[in-house]
C-alpha cells in the first residue's frame, strides 16, 4: 500500500520503467529470441502483471487522496489499521501533519503505519481516531456455537 | 518457511540454478510475511516446472496460497527483466536498498 506522497512518486516512476522494459521487450523480440516461448511468455506475463500491480497500488493512493472514499467498511478486526491509514490520507492529511497534532514526531507515525499499528496502545490508536476526527461503529459477534 | 522450501525444490528439479529471494527475513518488519523470488531461466527445463510458476493472474493469488510467495522468472541476472525485478527487490517503496539473497539451488540438500 502506498502511504504517502514520496512513495507514490517512486512506485509511479517504477512503473514507468516496467512499462517500457515491456515495450522495449515487445520492440525487440530477437533479444528474447533464444528462449523457450513458454519462458518468454512467462517472463512477459510476470512484467505484465507486476506492473499491474503498482498500477492498481498508484489508483487505490490516487482514489483516496482524491478524497472520493469517505468512510471504510471493515469485515474484521484485522482490518482496521490499514482503514486507519486509508483514513488519514481520504481525510488529506500527511503523516506529518498528523504526528504534529497528536504531538508527535513523523517518523513515529511512519512506524505505526508502517507496522500496521502493530506497536500502538489502544490509548495512542483511540488519539489517532481523534486527531483524524473520525467515527468508528465497531460490531462485536461472538463465535457461532450452534454449528458442529 | 515450508512454502518456500518446497518451491525452490521443484525449481531445481527443473534446472534452475540460482534464484534470488527477497522478504521478512531479510527486512526488519516484525511479523514475517511473504516472499518474492526471482528465479534464473538459464538452463532450465521448461516442461518440468510446474505451470503454477507461470501463473501470475490476480497478484500471483495462487502462487501465495500454495508457497506464500511469489516467483518471477527472468533472465539473471543480466537480461532486461531480470535487471529490473533484482532492482525492485532490492528496494522498499521508499527508495530505500534493502537488500535480497541469492541462493545456489546446487547447494540446496
Amino acid at each position: 500500500m502506498i502511504k504517502n506522497e514520496r512513495q507514490y512518486r517512486i512506485t509511479k516512476a517504477r512503473a514507468q520503467q516496467f512499462a517500457q522494459v515491456i515495450s522495449h521487450l515487445n520492440a525487440y523480440p530477437e533479444k528474447s529470441a533464444y528462449l523457450h516461448p513458454i519462458l518468454r511468455k512467462a517472463e512477459q506475463n510476470a512484467l505484465v502483471g507486476q506492473l499491474e500491480s503498482l498500477q492498481q497500488e498508484l489508483r487505490e493512493y490516487e482514489a483516496l487522496s482524491n478524497g472520493q472514499q469517505q468512510s471504510f467498511q471493515l469485515d474484521s478486526f484485522e482490518e482496521f489499521p490499514r482503514a486507519l491509514i486509508k483514513a488519514r490520507i481520504a481525510a488529506g492529511l500527511s503523516q506529518k501533519e498528523l504526528a504534529g497534532r497528536l504531538g508527535l514526531k513523523e517518523q513515529q507515525i511512519q512506524r505505526y503505519e508502517a507496522t500496521e499499528y502493530a506497536s500502538a496502545s489502544m490509548a495512542r490508536v483511540g488519539a489517532v481516531i481523534q486527531a483524524l476526527g473520525l467515527t468508528v461503529r465497531e460490531e462485536v459477534s461472538l463465535a457461532d456455537r450452534s454449528a458442529g | 518457511m515450508d512454502g518456500l522450501g518446497m518451491a525452490l525444490h521443484m525449481l531445481k528439479l527443473a534446472g534452475c540454478g540460482t534464484v534470488y529471494v527477497d522478504g521478512s527475513f531479510v527486512t526488519t518488519k516484525p511479523a514475517p510475511g511473504d516472499f518474492d523470488v526471482c528465479w534464473d531461466v538459464d538452463g532450465v527445463a521448461v516442461e518440468l516446472i510446474p505451470p503454477l510458476f507461470f501463473n501470475f493472474d490476480a497478484d500471483r493469488a495462487a502462487q501465495k496460497a500454495q508457497f506464500g510467495g511469489e516467483f518471477f522468472p527472468a533472465q539473471l541476472p543480466e537480461g532486461e527483466s531480470g535487471v529490473l525485478f533484482l532492482d525492485f527487490f532490492q528496494r522498499d517503496r521508499d527508495g530505500r536498498l534493502k537488500g535480497i539473497v541469492a541462493l545456489d539451488l546446487e547447494s540446496l540438500p
